[in-house]
């Protein structure tokens, strides 16, 4: 027993040793593995940064190809909005009011958005760690939105919300705990975000914060009400809402990347910064660099499980195996509207919204031919669209967007005057009472004038005159002729006489 | 009538066999009690209002005040389980288990190790094993968002027979984040394997409901 003891003693000492010794080759911030204390008192240098897969400390775009496993329940279904967490990413666009609840979203009452909580591990699984205490610190309730530190040496977590009242804000006191988020120099905002991120302009060592402040401010929802970008967050904020949805990225979260991709080096403008593409790989188990699952062994709601490895020999480590996992116990909501633009006819709308909304031809400018674009005015060139209507003489067909008509039907007030024409001709599309005047007396054959001048529209107005027809708007455009210049809004004799003349 | 009071007494005969094999299991027993001639031996309480064993599991991705589901089984077999609005099973579900049936899966709790699973042994084995790694290959593992396994077990409410007070030793609350996955992770530590064995137990009688008794 003694000697068991005595062995345990020696193996626990040459542990923390050796942890020792290799905390004096790293350092890092809000990424994951930095900090993490494998042996007590012996964290994994905080100032680690984490890249993703395939970076190798030289500079270049990587791709990081993301597979759904073709075991998986629900494959399908995790198809677009896996697709759509990659656009997000690869679009690194900071958004403000990125929390949408209840009635401001698409989820279903009582379900949990898989996207959103995608998007999440999906950041996992590039580097990132949440930017709150979250869980892992131990900390129970609100005081788990305490910006992401380790608990210092006297190994407790030190908190106090500072006379804001505010968890996670900029006069948080924390004691001797260690800071890990890295923080906007300028203005310790994380709803804000500098022109060039890198090492310069953002520190996680709290001696670089503004005057008066006191700790790093994390971008948790009511730090962002505090800083006036109410029902904000950051992605990596552990903690989500069901019927909640956060499809977009905040500052924090693009600035936590673009801080990455400045390299090992930290300093943005050099040879080894990066770009990433996160490439979708479809249902497949082919050199997928992250794997998306349901697989209710690995997890009872959402995890991402990663493996690092260091680079160079520095303080940096590159995600080196990564996976998703997802509970089925869980109502699942599964957006199928695709965030991904792709618009194949140049009409300014995307394909899905095409398909799936508007029922337009995605492959067409004019799905209904009436002479007007599908989209809004100012996208489509009058070249691309010969005989288009572009009534405003801007160069751009005009556009059903802009001008409330159906983009599916060529006449929208059902007036047998097409939308194109009206707008042509300076009526409303949208009211069957309102017609232009085009007043050339073509009238024949019968609701389709075929831009002839002959008896037959004078028979057809001879009709109308003497009520054995009622005109009808189509008509009255062609066959109302006088007043000249002023028609009077009916076909009588006096438009006879002149039709007379015309075809004489 | 007799049926019952002998169902009783062969429960009791159970119970008393099995506390007495397992209290050399329990480190909380005193050895004083032990050598005063106390053996603790139980029979089922009358009263069925507190959970003798109540299982959860808390995902710290989500925030809602109704977060978990729960499982409570009470002294009189009654088992009542709930899930949060968001599951796909949610409601609210009622059975019963059995006298036998319920010895026996505290028993087999026990025998699992979740009344005297020593937590800071296993995170320090844990935590040893992950060093190591780091170590030896230059590699770090990393879990993002937990599910927290919580199984507390309240053997007060088995009235004693034999010694006037309950005892208080018979008492635990279990909590491990990723609980399944870090026993397939760590194959080397017992207590960790022996514990993910207990709580799949009760895991697998939550998913045993079906009609519940009051669905949202």
């Amino acid at each position: 027993m003694d000697s068991t003891r005595h062995h345990n003693l020696i193996y626990n000492l040459a542990i923390s040793l050796a942890g020792l010794f290799i905390s004096i080759n790293l350092h890092a911030g809000a990424f994951t593995f930095a900090g993490e204390q494998s042996v007590p008192g012996h964290p994994i240098n905080p100032d680690t940064i984490v890249h993703p897969s395939n970076y190798l400390g030289t500079g270049g775009n990587i791709t990081v190809r993301v597979c759904i496993d073709p075991t998986s329940a629900n494959a399908s279904n995790m198809e677009t909005p896996v697709q759509n967490n990659i656009n997000i990413y690869n679009q690194l666009q900071p958004t403000t009011g990125n929390i949408l609840q209840g009635g401001n979203n698409d989820i279903p009452s009582g379900q949990v958005d898989f996207e959103s909580i995608a998007l999440h591990e999906l950041g996992h699984c590039i580097g990132l760690d949440h930017v709150n205490a979250s869980t892992e610190s131990g900390l129970l309730g609100n005081n788990q939105n305490y910006t992401k530190t380790t608990d210092g040496v006297d190994n407790v977590f030190n908190i106090n919300d500072g006379a804001d009242n505010i968890i996670g804000s900029n006069d948080d006191i924390r004691g001797d705990d260690v800071n890990l988020h890295w923080y906007r120099n300028l203005n310790n905002n994380p709803f804000t975000i500098a022109s060039t991120v890198d090492s310069t302009t953002y520190s996680r060592d709290l001696a670089n914060l503004p005057a008066g402040h006191t700790f790093a401010a994390n971008a948790d929802r009511a730090v962002s009400t505090l800083l006036g970008a109410p029902n904000t967050e950051a992605v990596m904020q552990q903690g989500s809402f069901f019927d909640e949805a956060q499809r977009t990225l905040n500052h924090d979260d693009v600035a936590t990347l673009l801080l990455a991709s400045s390299g090992v080096d930290e300093t943005a403008g050099n040879s080894d910064d990066y770009t990433f593409t996160l490439e979708y790989a479809g249902i497949s188990s082919t050199n997928c660099d992250i794997t998306i699952d349901f697989d209710d062994a690995q997890t009872g709601f959402a995890v991402c499980q990663t493996g690092g490895s260091t680079i160079l020999g520095t303080d940096h480590f590159r995600v080196t195996a990564a996976n998703i996992y997802f509970n089925t116990g869980f109502s699942w909501h599964y957006n199928q509207q695709s965030n991904v633009f792709v618009d194949a006819d140049g009409d300014g709308l995307s394909d899905d919204f095409e398909s799936n909304t508007l029922g337009t031809d995605p492959n067409n400018v004019d799905t209904d031919g009436d002479g007007l674009a599908d989209g809004a005015d100012g996208v489509v060139p009058i070249s691309l669209l010969p005989g288009g209507v572009d009534n405003d003489n801007d160069g751009f067909v005009d556009g059903e967007q802009d001008l409330g008509t159906n983009p599916t039907l060529a006449d929208t007030d059902g007036d047998q005057l097409s939308d194109g024409l009206e707008i042509a001709n300076n009526s409303d599309p949208l009211d069957a009472n309102s017609w232009p005047n085009l007043a050339d007396g073509d009238l024949a054959p019968l609701g389709n004038p075929d831009g002839i001048i002959n008896a037959a529209d004078l028979l057809i107005a001879q009709r109308i005159t003497l009520q054995q027809i009622t005109a009808t708007p189509l008509q009255l455009a062609h066959g109302d002729l006088h007043p000249v210049g002023a028609p009077d809004g009916i076909i009588n004799t006096p438009d006879l006489l002149l039709l007379l003349q015309l075809i004489q | 009538m007799r049926n019952a009071l002998f169902g009783t007494k062969s429960l009791f005969r159970f119970i008393v066999s099995a506390l007495l094999t397992l209290s050399i299991f329990i480190p909380r027993l005193s050895h004083s009690e032990i050598n005063a001639g106390f053996l603790p031996s139980f029979q089922l309480s009358n009263d069925a209002n507190q959970p003798v064993i109540t299982y959860t599991l808390n995902h710290a991705m989500l925030e809602t005040v109704d977060e978990t589901p729960l499982l409570r089984i009470y002294a009189d077999g009654k088992v009542l389980a709930h899930y949060p609005v968001y599951m796909k099973k949610a409601g609210d579900y009622q059975f019963q288990l059995s006298k036998p049936a319920l010895v026996a899966l505290i028993q087999s709790l026990i025998s699992d190790g979740v009344l005297d699973f020593d937590k800071n042994s296993a995170r320090q084995y844990k935590q040893q094993m992950d060093e190591q790694k780091r170590l030896s290959s230059g590699t770090a593992y990393y879990v993002s968002d937990s599910s927290k396994t919580i199984i507390k077990i309240n053997l007060q409410n088995y009235r004693s027979s034999v010694i006037a007070s309950p005892i208080s030793s018979l008492q635990k609350k279990f909590t491990w984040d990723n609980l399944q996955q870090d026993a397939k992770r760590y194959p080397g530590s017992s207590a960790l394997t022996k514990a993910a064995a207990g709580a799949h137990k009760l895991r697998t009688l939550l998913d045993q409901t079906s009609v519940p008794s009051n669905r949202q």
